[in-house]
This record gives C-alpha cells, structure tokens and sequence, in this order.
C-alpha cells in the first residue's frame, strides 16, 4: 500500500483531498448536484430521446408552453394563445422579456421559433423524434422528407405573434408542444457551428445556462441571472456522469451527490437506515408497464381466451411486493393516474389461477400442454425489469403450466424488434409524451396505429378512440377514453402490470424540487443550504 | 534493425485489415443500429430509412467498409452516430485517462509483480513462496465487479480515506489502480516466480553459485535479466486487457476513458466508434509489442530479429 | 489473459513418463486438495437434481430473502429463490462453461497451432495475422455482439453463445503455445529422422508431435478453465450470460450486487464457491507445473 502511494505521488502532481465539495472540478456551497445516470447522447433539443438528458436540457432550453406540478399545460414563452373555433390554428403571443444567454443576449421573437422548429425537421439536423412530436403540423412530412425548406403550418405574423395550423382538431396537441422538439434555440449560434447544436452552441432561454462540458464526465450549469422569471434560487448545477448504480449510492452516502435514484435491491436496507429512511422521495411517473402479447409473431394470442388466461395467472401483487419492493401502485387499465382519461373505478382482470386454467384448457392447452414454445423478451441491464420477467414466467409456470424462456434484448436491438413486431411476448413499458388518453389508447393500440406492431384489432374500439381523439367536450371525449379502455382492457392485447413510480433519496438541506408526472421541472426554486 | 522494424510495420498492415474487418463484419451482422434508439421507442420506418440514408449505412456493406478504410488511411475515423462527434476527438479527449490509469496499473503491476515473483521464486515452495502465491491467486479470484464495490465500501464510505469517484487528483487513482493492477500483478508474478525457478537451475547461474559468486550478486546480475524476457512478452499481451478491460473499472470510479465507451458503443451499436477504438486498441497493442519484441532483442542479443514473430 | 498463462506453460520441459509425475502429485498436499475440491465441484454439479431442494426457477412467494434455516438451508434471494439449489445448478453452468470453453479453445489452438509450427511457411504467415488480430481484438465486443448475433431464445442457446464467445476469443493463446511447440519440435532430430523415412506428415503430428508437447498444453488448460469461469462472469455482469433465471455463479454474484451492504451472504456464497473453485484451478495446474518439470526434483 505504501509503496503504491509512494508510486502516484511520482506519477501525479498536487494532490489535495477532494472531500464532499467537488464532483467534478466546479461547485460552491449554492449549487444542486446529481448524477448524469448516462452521457449524454444529445445538448440539441431537436433530437433528444432520452430522459436523462431531456432533464438536462430543460435546465437550458424552452419552449412556448410548459407543464407544471398540477400536470397542467401553461404559458412559458408564450404569454397566451387563441385557438381557433375549428381547433386548427393556434395564435401565440410571446414575452416581451425573454432573452437568449450571453453572448448572444437577443430578444427572442416569433422568427425564432419559426426557425427552430422548421430545423427540428428538416432531414440536416438528423432528428428521431422531431417529426413524432411536431406532424401534426401542415406540411411537416414534407420539411421531413425534404420536399420543402419552409414549414406551411408554422408562421411568424409579427415579431411577437406566432400561428401554427394543425391538420385538425387535437385536443392534445398544446401538450406535444411540452417536448424539447418545440423549443427555441438560438440561430446565430446554431448558424456559427455549422447547424449544431453542441457545448459550443447551447445557447437557449432557461434558467441556467452551460459553464463546462467534459464528455463522459460531468456538466455543469450556471444560474442565468437574466432568466425572465427571475434568477434561480441556486447559483448552478453539477451533474457528474456517473453510469454505477453502486457508484451513485457510495457517492450519495458520502457526501458527493445531493440527490440520487436508489436501486430497489437496495431499498429494505435504506428503509431501516435512521438517516436515509428520512430522505426517501417517491415520485410517480405516468408510464406504464405491461406484457405485450403480439397476435402477429405468436399464433396462440390471437385467441382472446388465452391472453385473457394470461391476465388471469399473473400475480401483480407478488410482482410489486418482490422485484418493486411495493413502491408502485397495480395498473388496472392502460392509462396511469393523472392522465386524460384515467379511470380509478376500473377493476380490470384480477389474478385468479383457477379462472386462468379453465380459460386455458377453453383454448386447446389444458395444464400448457401442446402451447407452443414461448420466449418473453425484454431490455437488456436493468435488474427490476429482469426481476419482473422472472416473476411473470414464475406465475405461468406454477398457474398455467407454460414453461416461458427469458430473452433479455439490448437496447437498440430490443427496439428494433418491438417496431417490427417479431417479439411473441415482451416486458417493456410505454411513457406518456403528454398527458392524453390519445397517446396510448389511439397511438399504440387502434389497429391502424403505426405503433400498433402486435396486430390487435378491434373495430368499436378504433371506433370510440377516432370519435374521442377529435372530440370538444371533455366530459364526453373521458367518457369515450374510459369505454375505449375498458374494451382494451377486457381483450387483454396487454397484461397492464404497473405504474411506474421513481424512488430517489434527497439530502434533507434540498429544498423546493418541483415534479410533475413527466418528470421534475427546471430546478428555478430549488434551494440547497448545507 | 531499421529493416526489421520496417518488415514488422508493413506486417501489422493486413493485422490491422482483418481487426476492422472482422469489427465491421461482426458489427454488422448484429441487429439493431444506432439509429434506433435515435427513434425513442417509436416505430417510424420512414424517419429511420431516411436516417439510414442520412449517415450512409443504406449503402452496401462492403462499401461502407471501403469508405471506412479510405477515410481512415488519410487519418479521418468517422464521426459517433449516437453523439454526433469526432472519433477522433472522442479518442483524444477519452483515451489520454484510460492511457494514464493502464500506465500506473503496469506500474504497480510489474513493481509488485516482480518483487513477489522474485522473493517466491528464491523461497521456492516455502512459506513465504506459499503465502504470496495465495495471496496473488486470491486477488484474482474474485472478479473485478465485485472487488471494486467492495473496496469502495470499504476505502470509502467506512475508513472515509478516499474520495468517492471522479479522475481529479491522486487520491482518485488509488483505487481504480489497484483493482485494475490486481491481475497483471498476480500474472507477472506467478511467471515471474516460473521464470526465475527455470533460469536459477540452469548450468551456469549453478556455475556461477559455485564459483563463490554471492547468491544475490547472481540473482541480480544474471538470473533477473534472463528471467524477466518471457515477463516482457506477458506484460505486452495484458495490455489489450488493460485498455478494454477496464471498463468495469472506469464505469464504477468514474474514469472518463476509453473503457467504457468502447463498451458503451456497442451497446449503441455506434459503428464509427465501435471501428475507432478497435483500430486504436490493434495499432497500440502492434507498436507495444513490436517494442517489446525490440527490447527483447536488446536485453537478449541472441534472438535473432527475423526469427520474431 | 489466457496467453500469459499459456507462456507460462510453455517454459515447462515435457516428457515426464506419467507414473512419477502422478507419485510426485500425491506427495504434493496443495494439489491433492485442490485435486478433491475440482472433484466435489464436479459430483455436486452432476447430483445437482437430486440434492437440491428445490428447482433452480422456484419462487418461493412470501419466503424472499429468508435467513438460512430449515426451509432454506442457505436462505433465499429477493425473489425467494432458493440459494442453496442454485448454487448447485451454478456450479453446472460454471463448471460446464468452463470446461466447455477450454476444451473447444483447445481444439482450435492446438489446429492452428500445428498448422502453424509444423507446416510453417504461408499458414504460418496467415495464421499469424490471424492470431494477432484477435490478440490485438477487444475481447468483449466480440462477445456482445456474438450474443446480438446468435440472438439465443433458450438457456441452451445461450449456453452456446458463451462457449462461441468465449471459445473464439480464447483460442490464439493455445494458438501460439503450440505453435511454439511445434517450430522446436520440428527441428530435432527425432522428427527429422521420421520425415526422412517417409513418415506422413500425420503420423509424425499424433505420433512425435502431440505427445511431446502435452504436458505444457495440460498445465494450460486447467490454469485457462479457472480464467474461462471469471470471464464468465464479467459476462453475466454485462447481462449477456446465461440466461435468467438459470442461475451461474457469475450471475448470482451480479444479481446480488446490489444486496450488498443488507444481505451479505448473498454474495458472499457464490464469490466463496467462485473464488475456492479458481484457487483450486490455479493450485492444481501449478502443483502439475512442478510435477512435470524434473528440474525441479533433482
């Protein structure tokens, strides 16, 4: 040991001991900081697709409209907006107040959105996503696909006046506009770095504005102190990459991270501990897990009574108890809590192994003899999710006889497959883009859905889902929604599992973190005083 | 020499040929591309034919290969499909950590490796031969992933000696370094301890012995400089484990090397990367063992450079 | 890493007539220890079906991470897994990965090696290349993308994908043992004297080559199978093992990672039997190194 530290003292120069304060160069006593659980793939918010960095460039960047911790769609950029009487064209009018981060410091106008949303699109800047969140635009497909340069349904009519016409009425479309897709970024940055927006460009409006980038290890964020809704509380950010589970938690525990997830494995322990049992935070998220059941790459789904069996043998209850160590709350239906939509007073259909047999042997597998090989697929690296899945092959395996095999997928390659709907049976889980029944029962399961890749068709379920998508009164679009679920529910396309709940642990000098199901909303009123 | 060296760079031509053939072949082969996580969990075909088209991996195999190698000769490796950067940044900005903290670990490895070896071979089947063979052999029997948790516990959270993670002073490279060392440590070692056993029972170091020449004079004169070529060789071929394989060790202390990117591009299937790094692992690991195969000749004139490998 | 030790190997002499090397073996406590623990491993491995107590896939619902007791002699995992069955059904996955792998690399290595050595000239130009390339390959991209490949749907499957995996990643070591064997081999005057009397160049391979170089390539391959099991490992840790839940020890020290600093014995069991089986590997092939090498008996 000595001789080793004999070593590094000849090989490295200066060695002070970084305690508690320095994750990663920067950091004063005003400053939040927490773990980047990946790299970042993307500071562009015209192609970002992951939510870690989604979190990270909301700090940064923003758009007209953003929601808050009721789940309500409000005015950020955008003072107020008019809808026209077919629900087509929306007219926004923009803050005065709203300036770009030094050094560009320019008043942000309606061009500039003209402009940020048109380069989403356009096929140079390479986005994902962009056409997924804006094609509701007239003349989107057409930027996408290269047609046109300019964006028909997106118009500046003055400096402070912006109009977007959509392709009808979308009760939903303000909430697509929350998606970074929509965001303003500064042209003459992007236009300096070749069309990129990178360390060198992250030139947006938010609070906090980029200081340092050290790829694979750590972002840092400064407290814009011109953001137009007053300075933020903190002084900045620190967000060290760090991609250890393990890591994260010895880095909590010891002082160098203010806020972290908590691995569920991990959970009892922390449950028991005087200190952390105290910091625990729970959020709830509106996604949902479920097992799929693809009609199209697995022949017995196609019998409504052997996915209802399957419905029938899984025990949720045992599922949320072991791999989720009860921090999550049994999904019912397809829709979580606090969107469009959500019926509490569904029952859905509960776990009964009797009921599940019969229903098997009503189907030609009496005790899973003669079902053919199964293989339950689901992403690669994540224990719970793996946990899940062997919870669920348990439960077919003791209440139906069916021995399932467990395919763990890479990410990428587990993609590519759901879309191409060859996976007979997978685990995953579906996050809401907005809050609107519209983006799970219409996007993922109306039959002609492009989303829709495990073949389920039911004709008064595509019939009640066209009629709410475009309806006006809300009472009545709910009521469509909740007839639409219960249908779903009952033809069990899906296994709905749970929703899914984030369990962190905050330090308790971390005050005034704002959430919403999507996640939490820029750190403006944060405060950390340790 | 210079002819030899000449033959030996003109010979990793076709190693570094098959490396990113045998990368690109198997890289393509594997489903699912970069462009898919780029569609956040969307079923687009259009979006992502047209991204396909857009970073070119629409065309031909064998002409993207071709188009891979032809940029590469004139030193262009591409740019990351997931991140939109260099290859050749992301190299310069990554590698110089993982270069850095594989160079202490053969540091540590060949100090301690070689006084071990050393001292086991001369008490050969002794105590201490016993006790620090076992204690060589259990470092390494337990693996990576559960030894570096394990000492961070420890170091960390319940001595509190040691910083947690990160890459910003000294106290930050005890551990990775150590982890990572473990085995080139156990390794060097044990062929040390083999590699002197053999040369101290050959006819002339018992000559020498005999002459009256002190045990220790022999041992540091004639014996360590003959025992220590096959080291040489061994410390070479670790350096591929050292380089890669430490990723485990980078993602767990937070090393922003080059370890866990490689990994990470696979995962991402992020083709110019997973090309980049395989091309710059094959090209370090030729240079170090043509050096290596030099210093051979060097410390051992008898071996005959053409007759090397 | 697998070269290093083969190198090791190769610097022992060959040719002990098999009878003293045994009789110096069982002089030799360290290796008969070790030779009893392979051997227990193995018998457990094999009778894992019968002494287990319950299936390896058995969960057991309101029984999760019970303490060693009665019902469960080692406790049960977070999912009320039996510890101490999969811990049997581990040492077979274990086990078997390692042996597997070891030998299928032996195949290909002592191929190529001969190849090489013995024939020398352009297979010996091409094969070298081949074998630095994969020497100068990342090991593990290899095995990930294998597995992207090969896509296994079943344990089974996913067993093969590891032996391919590791197999292929493994076998240049043995490649360039042998091959080194086999370029001074060709040159004494025993084989020289066989080629000159018309010897086939197969005859010459099983009858003077294979023997006189089997001591080095047994001496590698058991201290290889204890390198084989940890890659094992790191595998699993990436998730790209075998498949859940057929448990490996790999596997089980992964998934118990996360228990830690709540449930030590979790891990605490298959790192002990991980480590004991390495260690017992290693002891062996060293103990072997010695009893082979006559110098060191003078």
């Amino acid at each position: 040991m000595s001789l080793l530290l004999l070593l590094m003292g000849g090989l490295a120069t200066g060695g002070c001991r970084s305690g508690g304060g320095g994750a990663g160069g920067g950091g004063g006593q005003n400053v939040l900081r927490y773990a980047l659980q990946t790299r970042p793939t993307s500071l562009d918010p015209a192609t970002v697709e992951d939510g870690d960095t989604i979190d990270l460039l909301l700090q940064v960047f923003e758009g007209l409209v953003q929601w808050n911790e009721q789940n309500q769609v409000v005015p950020n950029l955008a003072e107020k907006w008019e809808i026209s009487p077919d629900g087509r064209v929306y007219t926004f009018t923009l803050k005065d107040n709203v300036y770009f981060h030094p050094p560009h410091k320019r008043k942000v106008t309606a061009q500039d959105f003209e402009y940020s949303i048109t380069r989403a699109l356009l096929p140079a800047t390479r986005s994902g996503v962009a056409l997924s969140y804006l094609n509701d635009i007239v003349g989107a497909q057409e930027v996408a696909d290269g047609k046109a340069t300019t964006l028909a349904g997106l118009k500046a009519l003055d400096e402070r006046r912006l109009r977007i016409t959509i392709d009808k009425r979308k009760p939903y479309f303000l909430g697509k506009l929350t998606y970074p897709t929509a965001y303003v970024v500064c042209r003459e940055a992007v236009e300096q770095n070749q069309g990129r927006v990178d360390e060198k460009s992250m030139i947006g409006t938010g609070p906090f504005m980029l200081k340092e980038y050290r790829v694979g290890y750590n972002v840092s964020l400064v407290a814009n102190a011109e953001y137009h809704g007053g300075k933020p509380l903190l002084d900045g950010i620190e967000r060290p990459i760090l991609t250890d589970s393990n890591a994260r938690q010895t880095a909590y525990e010891s002082g160098q991270l203010d806020i972290t997830d908590v691995q569920l494995a991990d959970l009892d322990r922390i449950r028991q501990d005087s200190t952390l049992s105290k910091e625990i935070k729970q959020f709830t998220r509106a996604a949902t897990w479920y097992l799929s059941l693809n009609q199209k790459a697995f022949e017995p789904f196609r019998n409504r009574d052997v996915r209802r069996a399957f419905a029938h043998a899984i025990n949720k209850d045992a599922l949320i108890r072991t791999a989720l160590k009860d921090t999550v709350k049994k999904a019912n239906g397809v829709l979580p809590p606090g969107v469009f939509g959500y019926d509490p007073t569904l029952q859905g259909i509960p776990y009964d192994p009797e009921k599940a047999k019969e229903l098997l042997a009503k189907a030609g597998y009496p005790g899973g003899r003669n079902f053919p090989k199964l293989v339950i697929s689901f992403r690669q690296g994540y224990k719970q999710i793996e946990d899940g899945a062997i919870s669920i092959r348990n439960d077919l395996k003791q209440n139906l006889g069916i021995e399932a095999d467990l395919q763990p997928i890479e990410w990428t390659q587990f993609l590519k497959m759901r879309a191409d709907g060859v996976l007979p049976c997978s685990h995953l889980r579906w996050g809401a883009d907005y809050l609107d029944a519209q983006n799970f029962l219409s996007l993922l399961l109306h039959s002609k859905a492009q989303e829709n890749t495990i073949g389920y068709s039911n004709p008064e379920f595509d019939r009640l889902c066209d009629l709410a998508d475009v309806e006006v009164d809300p009472k009545r679009r709910e009521s469509l929604y909740r007839q639409a679920e219960r249908i779903v529910v009952e033809d069990a396309p899906w296994v709905c599992l749970y929703f899914q709940s984030n369990v962190e642990l905050h330090k308790p000098y971390v005050q005034g973190i704002r959430d919403g199901l999507l996640g939490h909303l820029p750190h403006t009123t944060v405060t950390v005083k340790r | 020499m210079v002819a030899y060296i000449r033959k030996r760079l003109l010979l990793a031509i076709p190693t570094l040929l098959a490396v990113t053939f045998i990368t690109f072949s198997v890289g393509y082969l594997a489903p699912g591309s970069p462009i898919d996580a780029k569609l956040k969990e969307r079923n687009d075909p259009e979006t992502r034919a047209r991204l396909m088209r857009e970073y070119g991996l629409d065309r031909p195999p064998l002409v993207q290969y071709g188009d891979f190698l032809w940029k590469a000769a004139r030193g262009d490796l591409g740019t990351s499909i997931t991140f939109d950067r260099k290859v050749s940044e992301i190299v310069l900005q990554q590698f110089p950590a993982t270069a850095q903290l594989a160079g202490m670990a053969i540091a540590l490895a060949s100090l301690l490796g070689l006084s071990a070896g050393i001292v086991s071979a001369l008490q050969h089947n002794r105590f201490l031969d016993r006790f620090l063979m076992g204690a060589v052999l259990l470092a390494v029997s337990l693996p990576t992933f559960v030894l570096a948790p394990l000492l961070m516990l420890v170091f960390v959270l319940w001595l509190g000696w040691l910083p947690p993670s990160g890459w910003d002073g000294p106290l930050n490279y005890v551990l990775p370094v150590l982890v990572l060392g473990a085995r080139p440590t156990a390794l060097i070692a044990r062929l040390m301890r083999s590699s002197m056993l053999e040369v101290l029972r050959q006819d002339y170091i018992r000559t020498a012995v005999a002459k009256g020449l002190s045990p220790a004079r022999v041992v540091f004169r004639h014996a360590l400089k003959n025992a220590f070529l096959p080291v040489l060789t061994a410390l070479g071929n670790s350096l591929g484990y050292l380089l890669t394989g430490s990723f485990v060790v980078e993602t767990i202390f937070r090393v922003p090397g080059i370890g866990f990117e490689s990994v990470d591009s696979i995962m991402r299937r992020d083709y110019p990367v997973i090309q980049g790094m395989s091309l710059l692992v094959a090209v370090i690991f030729i240079l170090v063992n043509l050096t290596v195969d030099i210093l051979y000749g060097i410390v051992d004139p008898r071996v005959r450079f053409e007759e090397a490998r | 890493m697998a070269v290093e030790r083969v190198e090791e190997a190769a610097r022992i002499a060959s040719g002990s007539p098999s009878r003293e090397v045994w009789l110096r073996l069982r002089r030799n406590p360290v290796a008969m220890i070790s030779a009893g623990i392979i051997v227990l491993m193995a018998v457990l491995a094999i009778i894992a079906p019968l002494i287990a107590r319950y299936p390896y896939d058995y969960l057991d619902r309101g029984y999760e991470l019970s303490a060693p007791g009665s019902r469960h002699w080692l406790g049960t995992d977070h999912l009320g897994q039996d510890v101490w069955s999969r811990l049997l059904y581990g040492a077979r996955a274990s086990l078997t990965v390692g042996l597997v792998v070891s030998s299928l690399g032996l195949c290909i290595g002592v191929t190529m090696g001969i190849l090489a050595g013995y024939r020398g000239g352009i297979w010996d130009t091409i094969l070298g290349r081949i074998t630095d390339a994969m020497f100068a390959f990342p090991d593990l991209l290899f095995a990930i993308l294998l597995v992207g490949i090969l896509r296994p749907t079943s344990p089974i499957g996913s067993f093969l994908t590891v032996f391919v995996a590791l197999a292929l990643v493994g076998w240049p070591g043995m490649a360039r043992l042998v091959r080194g064997q086999a370029l001074q081999l060709r040159n004494k005057e025993f084989v020289e004297a066989a080629r000159a009397a018309g010897v086939r160049d197969w005859r010459i391979i099983t009858r003077h080559l294979l023997p006189n170089m089997l001591s080095p390539i047994i001496v590698a391959v058991t201290v290889d199978i204890a390198g084989v099991i940890l890659a094992d490992a790191t595998l699993s840790f990436l998730g790209i093992g075998i498949q859940p839940p057929y448990p490996s020890w790999g596997r089980m020290i992964r998934d118990s990672l996360p228990h830690l600093r709540s449930e030590p014995l979790l891990i605490l069991f298959p790192s002990l039997l991980l480590g004991v089986t390495v260690l017992a590997f290693n002891f062996f092939g060293d103990a072997l190194r010695d009893a082979l090498d006559p110098r060191l008996h003078e």
